[in-house]
């Protein structure tokens, strides 16, 4: 998903647009931050996404 | 306990140990952008801001270890660790403070073939939801693009079929599940976004076709779908919703179309 490969299309030169799927914005604690077509990557470490513990419980597969 | 601390300038700290070294030594040199605070712990002084060129030297695999190279390992486990508190894009010798980004044409993108009744006879096009399919076409014979749309549905195939059944909401519009009948499959069809890369070809479509045309996908503003409507390659355009990327262009609202430029096959 974007929020994810953004921090891959950041990280090489020359990447293409990505495909942004606003349906699984819910999924993370904060929204991707879009502005004029662009897209930023997240600032924590890592992939800097956050999970809330409710959307783990309500999606776990036992 | 650290000896090297290590403080970049956007406040990410990273620590090393002396007896990192032990395991052999680090056979690339650390590259970094910018300079870094290099203080040492309780075995030295604050140094000044120094570039990271000067505060590394790694060591080569296989070198016998001399005095000083287990401060100098530290140092470079201080900046691998204060690199790891990065989003990964900054890990890269160079990276974009942002990227391109455009909204999936999944699931909203529907085109349904509708005539304005304003703007004197522009056609009007995309209607957001569920209800509709998309349909890919772009065959580099376009004598096949235009069969498969006149048989209607039924030239979806097979496995585009059994995607409507599990998919309920992807269902066609009534009147059109049980095939075209003539004169009305144009009508009746909803059409997604298509990518149209060839003008001759594009242009047979569009005018071997009473629906709409359209186009979408790669195409990020309103400048790249400026040539094919001029073109009268096509005759409507996706347009991206909910303010994602650049194909929403500064127009509002959820829905619509860009308009087809003066004398494109849009116009009627």
């Amino acid at each position: 998903m974007m929020e994810s490969t953004i921090q891959v299309a950041c990280g090489v030169m020359g990447s293409g647009p990505i495909e942004y799927m606003p349906w699984v914005a819910g999924a993370f604690a904060q929204a991707a931050r879009i502005e004029n077509g662009n897209m930023f990557p997240p600032a924590g470490p890592g992939l800097g996404l956050e999970i809330p513990e409710e959307i783990l419980q309500r999606y776990r597969i036992e | 306990m650290p000896v090297v601390f290590i403080t970049t300038e956007d406040g990410t700290r990273g620590s090393g140990t002396p007896g990192s070294l032990l395991g052999g030594g680090h056979g690339h040199p650390l590259r970094a952008q910018g300079r870094f605070r290099a203080a040492a712990g309780r075995r030295g002084r604050p140094r000044p801001r120094t570039p990271v060129a000067q505060a590394v030297q790694t060591t080569a695999v296989g070198r016998p270890p001399r005095a000083g190279d287990p401060g100098q390992a530290a140092v470079d486990l201080a900046l691998w660790t204060s690199r790891g508190k990065s989003p990964v894009c900054r890990c890269t010798s160079s990276w974009a403070a942002a990227a391109k980004a455009r909204r999936s044409t999944a699931r909203t993108a529907v085109v349904v073939h509708e005539r304005a009744r304003d703007g004197g006879g522009v056609r009007r096009v995309p209607r957001a939801g569920d209800d509709g399919v998309k349909m890919k076409i772009g065959h580099e014979d376009p004598g096949v693009d235009i069969r498969r749309v006149r048989r209607g549905p039924q030239g979806l195939g097979r496995r585009c079929l059994d995607r409507r059944r599990r998919q309920p909401e992807m269902g066609f519009p009534d009147g059109a599940a049980g095939g075209p009948r003539a004169g009305t499959a144009g009508r009746r069809m909803v059409r997604g976004a298509v990518v149209v890369r060839g003008y001759p070809r594009s242009r047979r479509l569009a005018a071997a076709l009473d629906i709409p045309v359209a186009m979408g996908e790669t195409l990020g503003s309103r400048f790249e779908f400026d040539a094919y409507l001029r073109a009268g390659a096509v005759e409507s355009c996706n347009r991206i919703s909910s303010g994602s990327a650049g194909s929403r262009d500064g127009q509002g609202g959820h829905s619509g179309g860009c308009r087809p430029a003066a004398g494109g096959a849009g116009t009627t």
